[in-house]
């Protein structure tokens, strides 16, 4: 049973930093309906910025999280303009694979600046929590605490701002939000701002747990994201927020009960279970039910 | 006000408008008709900025609106209701509206309470100050009609464009609907109106342009359009209107 609680515990605590990641999944999708796949190699290029003032300049844990959240967002625009502006609103299928494109041209980029197979992180906190027979790695508390307030601080923008306001009139009806007098373009480029500024603190924290970080960390990044926003419920921030938690959870079971080796295997699996028996995730059944009604009446 | 010069405009080679003039005075309240496909929601659609003409010149106040965005052509003080009522289902009815008050204002600035009483007033004279906090999903399809149109009124826009206000209402409701649109021109607001119901068109507007297959066949006051043969024709077909 402790054991049981301890896996709980670590699996809820790197859990918050998938669901750092699912939201910005989820604001970009909430906003455009599309999946960008080339989210997690912009937070990727973010670290790589970061890492590289920290091994250049031996500069602070405070100006490597500066330089990493900046980069994401760098990387966050440029994807944006590329990828979702350039080909336009309609052109799901042809944004989605663009965002591919862009991924491999990410990767690649770092790979070519960036030859060794990795590079050191700073650490956040070299601390550890014991109380009874349970334990908390410092940077696992920190990386909870810092999704806890960025999540709070994202629930106040979008209900008590009048950016939030237009962000959820872009999300669930564009025409009605142009017609209202609101420049949609401008909203949505903002909105994969916030989301990559959101993505680069999730990847500084995890990158600073695991104090070490490959040009794999765009593709890890991507799927865990990506699993998350989609056990969740895609288009939901709760579900984002649940999904993340409860991938964690999954993860930090099924390494301990399974193996490490069995642990991405039981994710995928439970992803699979998930969209045969719940598409629509935690949070997201009436997304789901609405976009399957529509697809009737079509 | 509006000026509307040679305008045409086509999708995959059907022309949807061809050639379409029309100039609207300030105050007047023109009621646009036609047989379903005539090009009257293209029309709106192009003098909103959602699609580009492919020819012609649009003026509004003196301002060329080729080229520019919906939203800064709702900034211009031109304004539009659709078909189907547009609005946020999971916002609150007082929501749409704040909105509509914040959009195209500077970043920083806020609602004063002048901008927050005036938005009280306008739910209160289109009856939906009862139901300000009510998520608009739960209203009715007349009410979502009102709510609409009065988030138009947010802005204080100088020209209206109504597509079918009162379309899927019964007589009682378009009556009000249209006790709500005299109002507005009373107000000195000008409208444009799309509408099949002609007892409504012919009670509000003083003014029928009619569109066919794109173009214009009959512009004038409403009693002469309604009695033109060409009109006629292009509703009841050659041997009825005969």
């Amino acid at each position: 049973m402790v054991d049981f609680v301890q896996n709980t515990l670590d699996g809820f605590f790197i859990g918050s930093s998938y669901a750092l990641l699912a939201i910005g999944f989820t604001l970009i999708f909430g906003v455009m309906r599309r999946l960008n796949l080339s989210y997690g190699p912009s937070i990727m290029l973010g670290v790589f910025a970061g890492t590289m003032i920290y091994i250049q300049l031996e500069a602070g844990l405070v100006f490597v999280a500066c330089a990493t959240v900046l980069g994401a967002v760098l990387a966050g625009i440029y994807v944006e303009r590329i990828c979702f502006w350039a080909v336009g609103r309609g052109a799901v299928l042809a944004s989605m694979v663009s965002s591919f494109a862009i991924w491999m041209q990410l990767e690649e980029l770092v790979t070519i600046f960036f030859p060794e197979r990795t590079y050191a992180f700073p650490p956040l906190g070299d601390f550890s929590l014991e109380f009874g027979p349970f334990f908390i790695r410092g940077a696992h508390l920190v990386m909870f605490l810092c999704a806890a307030v960025l999540t709070v601080l994202l629930h106040l923008l979008l209900y008590k701002t009048r950016f939030g306001l237009a962000l959820r009139a872009v999300s669930e009806n564009p025409l009605a939000a142009k017609f209202m007098g609101i420049n949609t373009g401008l909203v949505v480029f903002s909105a994969f701002a916030l989301a990559s500024a959101i993505g680069g603190v999730a990847g500084f924290l995890i990158a600073s747990a695991d104090q070490q970080i490959t040009p794999l960390f765009g593709l890890w990044a991507t799927f865990k994201g990506l699993i998350a926003m989609t056990l969740g419920g895609m288009g939901s921030i709760p579900g984002a927020i649940a999904g993340g938690l409860l991938l964690g959870i999954i993860e930090a079971q099924s390494t301990w009960y399974l193996g490490a080796e069995y642990r991405d295997l039981v994710a995928y699996f439970v992803l699979f279970a998930f969209l045969v028996f719940r598409p629509g995730g935690l949070f997201g059944q009436r997304l789901a039910t609405q976009n399957r009604l529509s697809m009737q009446r079509v | 006000m509006l000026q509307i010069d040679s305008v045409s405009r086509s999708f995959a080679g059907v022309v949807a408008l061809r050639d379409v003039s029309l100039t609207v005075a300030q105050g007047e309240v023109v009621g646009l008709i036609g047989p379903n496909g005539s090009g009257k929601t293209t029309l709106f659609n192009v003098i909103t900025g959602l699609f580009p003409a492919d020819h012609g010149r649009i003026r509004f106040n003196g301002r060329e609106l080729s080229g520019l965005r919906p939203d800064q052509i709702v900034a211009c003080g031109l304004a539009r209701t659709f078909q189907t009522p547009r609005i946020l289902h999971r916002m609150t009815v007082r929501e749409n509206m704040v909105c509509a008050a914040y959009a195209g204002s500077p970043l920083v600035q806020r609602l004063g309470s002048c901008a927050q009483s005036r938005l009280d007033d306008l739910l209160r004279e289109c009856g939906l100050d009862g139901r300000a906090h009510d998520l608009a999903k739960n209203l009715t399809l007349p009410e979502q009609r009102r709510l609409e149109l009065v988030r138009t009124l947010v802005a204080d826009p100088k020209l209206i464009l109504l597509d079918e206000p009162a379309g899927g209402m019964t007589p009682a409701e378009t009556k009000d609907k249209a006790t709500l649109i005299r109002d507005l021109a009373a107000k000195g607001r000008t409208c444009i109106i799309i509408e099949h119901k002609i007892d409504m068109i012919s009670s509000l507007c003083q003014r029928i342009c009619v569109l066919n297959f794109g173009k214009v066949i009959a512009d004038g006051t409403t009693v002469d359009v309604l009695r033109d043969e060409a009109v006629l024709e292009a509703y009841l077909g050659p041997q009825e209107a005969g």
